[in-house]
């Protein structure tokens, strides 16, 4: 992990791009005064913005803002981002929203806490580098993620150095990340690794004549894992949605494993397909647009998505809790 | 084992049936990549010209995104739309409907106790 300094020109140099810059705070007061000053910049320029962060934060923002608050749009990250995947989504509601020519927005971002579990927390890092690439066209959008160096792990901020080019102190200082992973990277499938199942789990090979079987072995293990009926539905709606996409773009077959983990119901299909879309999922079907609903509408339904593409076949572990 | 078993649905008892003047399909079961070519033949069929299409899906148990994209796909234009459409689209229906931006196409699926056709059914 290194950086190094760069002229302030060329910090703020991106007026006419996307500029994703990770503030390195350490506890609440730092964070406070890293995003005070980012907002009032804003503010000053009349520049819509948008902040992203825990409730209690915004509760801490708006004391401190007093009357501007008003002037700046707030969402809770435990709702919005406790799919990761449902992020981009939301940031690019805001930018079609407000942006127009010469016009330059303001984001505020932390989808990255201590609690995260570590599944989450993966697909947050996943998530803020396909940020890069889902906004790399957004004309004057400047988006600032906070991370908290005092509570969040070194390997943590050594991620951030590789998804944000840009890095900020509390204080206003400003460096270029030498660590920062290009978006051609970024854009190649996602092989992360994914832990086995604490023990064997459930098992059931599908094609396109057994999605109905499919479905009613889904049903059975959502209810005796304890998901209440419209969960249970919603899963099957989700896992179904998944083997589908196997039995068109997979291969034509598949198989589903399910397991409990904790609070969490995992299923998890793999198929004999290549995912390379990177946004897949994370973006809103447009009106009439045919296909790329499936996994749009998984996200939506799961707590947690987890996509993988292998050189063997791909993965899609969907996430609900009981 | 059924969707209906597994979820607890029971059949909702006959509702009371208006003469139906109209042409009326009913819906049941499971619709999904493998029903769904058929149930859009058959409307494609049914769907033509100004004839008002009344479809009812109240024994649809399962509905995934191609069903709906087969509805919707199927659905006249918005300008041929009823003056009394009423009702809503089949509960189970909802999560893959709504979430995918298709609350607008209400049109083709509406379900109401006094208009229900329960002409032809298509499983």
């Amino acid at each position: 992990m290194s950086s190094q300094a760069v002229p302030s020109s060329a910090a703020h140099g991106h007026a006419h791009g996307f500029r994703h810059e990770a503030l390195l705070y350490s506890g609440p007061d730092e964070f406070l005064a890293g995003t005070l000053a980012f907002i009032e910049q804003g503010l000053e320029a009349d520049e819509p913005a948008l902040v992203v962060v825990g409730a209690d934060k915004i509760r801490r923002l708006r004391r401190k803002l007093g009357a501007d608050s008003d002037r700046v749009h707030f969402a809770d990250m435990a709702h919005i981002g406790l799919n990761p995947a449902r992020i981009i989504p939301a940031w690019r509601e805001f930018v079609d929203e407000h942006s127009g020519p010469g016009r330059r927005l303001r984001g505020i971002g932390e989808p990255i806490w201590a609690g995260r579990s570590p599944a989450e927390l993966i697909e947050c890092q996943r998530h803020e580098s396909l940020l890069n690439l889902a906004f790399a066209d957004a004309e004057g959008f400047r988006l600032l993620c906070p991370y908290d160096v005092d509570a969040l792990a070194p390997e943590v901020i050594e991620e951030a150095h590789r998804s944000h080019p840009v890095l900020v102190e509390a204080a206003g200082a400003e460096r270029e990340s030498t660590d920062f992973r290009s978006v051609e990277i970024v854009a190649a499938p996602f092989a992360a690794p994914l832990p086995e199942p604490p023990e064997p789990a459930p098992e059931r090979a599908f094609q396109a004549g057994t999605l109905n079987d499919l479905r009613g072995f889904v049903a059975e293990h959502a209810a005796a894992a304890g998901l209440s009926q419209p969960r249970s539905y919603d899963l099957v709606l989700a896992v179904n949605e998944v083997a589908t996409n196997s039995v068109r773009h997979g291969g034509g077959h598949g198989r589903l494993r399910m397991w409990v983990d904790g609070e969490i119901v995992i299923s998890e299909v793999r198929d004999d397909g290549h995912i390379d879309l990177p946004l897949v999922g994370r973006e809103r079907p447009a009106a009439g647009q045919i296909g790329g609903h499936g996994l749009w509408l998984v996200n939506q339904l799961c707590e947690l998505v987890q996509i993988r593409s292998f050189p063997t076949g791909s993965v899609v572990r969907l996430h609900m809790h009981r | 084992m059924s969707l209906l078993s597994a979820f607890g649905a029971a059949a909702k008892p006959d509702a009371t049936l208006a003469a139906m003047e109209r042409a009326g399909l009913t819906l049941a079961g499971e619709i999904d990549l493998i029903a769904a070519p058929g149930v859009g033949a058959r409307l494609e069929h049914e769907v033509t010209g100004d004839r008002d299409v009344v479809v009812d899906a109240r024994e649809v148990s399962f509905i995934d995104i191609t069903g709906c994209r087969t509805l919707v796909e199927a659905a006249p234009a918005p300008a041929a739309r009823p003056a009394d459409a009423r009702g809503g689209r089949p509960p189970r229906a909802r999560p893959a409907h709504g979430l995918c931006g298709w609350t607008q196409e209400d049109r083709l699926m509406r379900v109401s106790e006094a208009d229900s056709p329960g002409k032809d059914r298509i499983r």
